[in-house]
């Protein structure tokens, strides 16, 4: 109250002073600040709610708040499911050792390495190394023989020597420069190459020979050997041995010829072989 | 419509505020016609411009308007009101500080007239009938600080408790008297200086 006391004078002054009212258009005025106010704020809203983007509308404030972790559960799960799947395809790619287990099921064979080899070389042609010769690697020219001949022996062996009686002529190949030559004297002269072929010929010819006179004395001490009656356990066993004698000799004499073949064929090559060298020499 | 005006104008203008709250936008009318005399002889004492004065008191009652839900019960509706008033005034005053202010006359460098704006304010003219007193008094309030200003209207012109003053100015009590007091002691000095000249 002394500090009132003290500016009194001051206080009763700006009491006096006359008080100021507001104009007669005042009212309005408000009114028309009211209705652009109302009006800024419907257009903010109408704004806001075109403006609010999928992502807002989808994770905004009071939406759906398990939004969020579903759906990044989900992505990771197709991610992984589409990493699987794309790795069991390439695995699938590569040949494992069920793949050739299940084709020796199929096929009742075991695949070796030969069969292997088989598709890649079947039609392969190799080279002579001056390319003046060509050899036919395909194996219908040298046949493989089979097991035994089934005439000799009805029961199948397990002995994969191949027998050299079933083997042709034939199918060995001439040479194709092997055609006979007259002499200026009107003698026949047979190059090299065909007097190798006939040289090959008489071997074969000598085996095939020998193999049947070794079947035929074989089959005649079989026949002077067995008995009338076939039912005796003796000669039944006697035949027997023979019979695996004979098998014997069979497989012996086949072991030769193709050693023997093998041999020829060796001798064949060297000598062609040498017969190029030279006339590239001459050359 | 004049019955429900009735009615309304024997409410407080803490219920017509709540009854504002309620939508019922008679209420809001009744408060403008209330307050609009008494904001507007506030602001023109703080801003010293009568058109500025009604300007921010229509800005004020805008606010009010949409702001009605913010109101509660703990305090007075003038208190509040009056705050709304008085940082529209300050908000108003330091967009004004922030514009470069040039002169018209430097628009035009060759002519050496002054161009002047004409003025709505009240001329001296004007206060020779309110008294050329009350013009040196206005122009000495106007002079003074913001901090005293504002609590010097609110004291001797709007006659404010001390305690509302405070709520108004979110000042502490002691605050309020020393600023007031040393307010007053200030525009002594300055009329002195005034009636000299």
């Amino acid at each position: 109250m002394h500090e009132e006391e003290q500016h009194i004078d001051i206080r009763e002054k700006l009491l006096k002073l006359p008080k100021v009212k507001a104009s007669d258009d005042f009212l309005n005025a408000l009114q028309r600040k009211i209705n652009l106010a109302d009006a800024e704020l419907n257009q903010k809203k109408i704004t806001e709610d075109v403006k609010e983007s999928i992502w807002v509308k989808l994770f905004g404030k009071k939406r759906n708040p398990w939004l969020i972790p579903s759906l990044s559960l989900t992505i990771v799960v197709i991610f992984i499911i589409s990493i699987y799947v794309l790795n069991s395809g390439k695995v699938s790619e590569i040949p494992t050792m069920s793949d050739f287990q299940k084709k020796e099921t199929s096929t009742g064979k075991t695949p070796d390495d030969k069969e292997v080899l088989k598709d890649t070389k079947e039609k392969s042609t190799n080279q002579d190394i001056t390319n003046n010769f060509k050899f036919e690697t395909d194996k219908k020219d040298f046949k493989a023989p089979s097991v035994l001949d089934k005439k000799l022996t009805e029961t199948p062996s397990p002995v994969t020597i191949p027998a050299p009686m079933e083997r042709k002529v034939d199918e060995i190949s001439r040479p194709s420069n092997s055609e006979p030559v007259k002499n200026e004297s009107g003698k026949v002269e047979y190059k090299k190459e065909e007097k190798i072929y006939q040289d090959m010929e008489k071997n074969h010819k000598d085996e095939s020979n020998m193999s049947k006179e070794g079947n035929t004395g074989i089959e005649e001490q079989i026949k002077k050997v067995a008995p009338k009656e076939k039912n005796d356990v003796k000669d039944a066993i006697e035949t027997k041995g023979l019979i695996d004698k004979k098998e014997k000799m069979t497989m012996k004499k086949s072991a030769k010829s193709t050693v023997d073949s093998t041999k020829i064929n060796q001798q064949v090559l060297e000598k062609i072989k040498e017969e190029l060298e030279k006339t590239i020499d001459e050359k | 419509m004049s019955l429900d005006n009735s009615i309304y104008k024997k409410l407080s203008d803490e219920e017509l505020i709540l009854e504002f709250q309620k939508e019922k936008v008679e209420a809001f009318n009744e408060l403008v016609l209330r307050y609009k005399d008494k904001l507007v002889n506030f602001l023109y004492r703080y801003t010293g411009d009568k058109d500025e004065a009604e300007d921010l008191a229509q800005d004020a009652f805008v606010k009010l308007y949409r702001s009605k839900h913010l109101y509660k019960e703990i305090a007075k509706f003038s208190t509040w009101f009056y705050t709304i008033a008085i940082n529209t005034a300050k908000t108003d005053a330091r967009k004004k500080s922030r514009y470069n202010a040039m002169s018209i006359s430097d628009y035009d460098p060759e002519n050496d007239k002054d161009y002047e704006i004409p003025a709505n304010a009240q001329s001296p003219d004007d206060y020779a009938n309110a008294g050329i007193e009350n013009y040196y008094i206005q122009k000495a309030i106007n002079s003074l600080e913001e901090s005293f200003k504002q609590v010097i209207i609110l004291r001797d012109i709007e006659d404010m408790d001390y305690e509302e003053i405070a709520q108004v100015t979110e000042l502490p009590l002691g605050t309020v008297k020393s600023r007031i007091n040393r307010g007053r002691e200030k525009l002594k000095k300055l009329l002195n200086e005034i009636y000299k000249t």
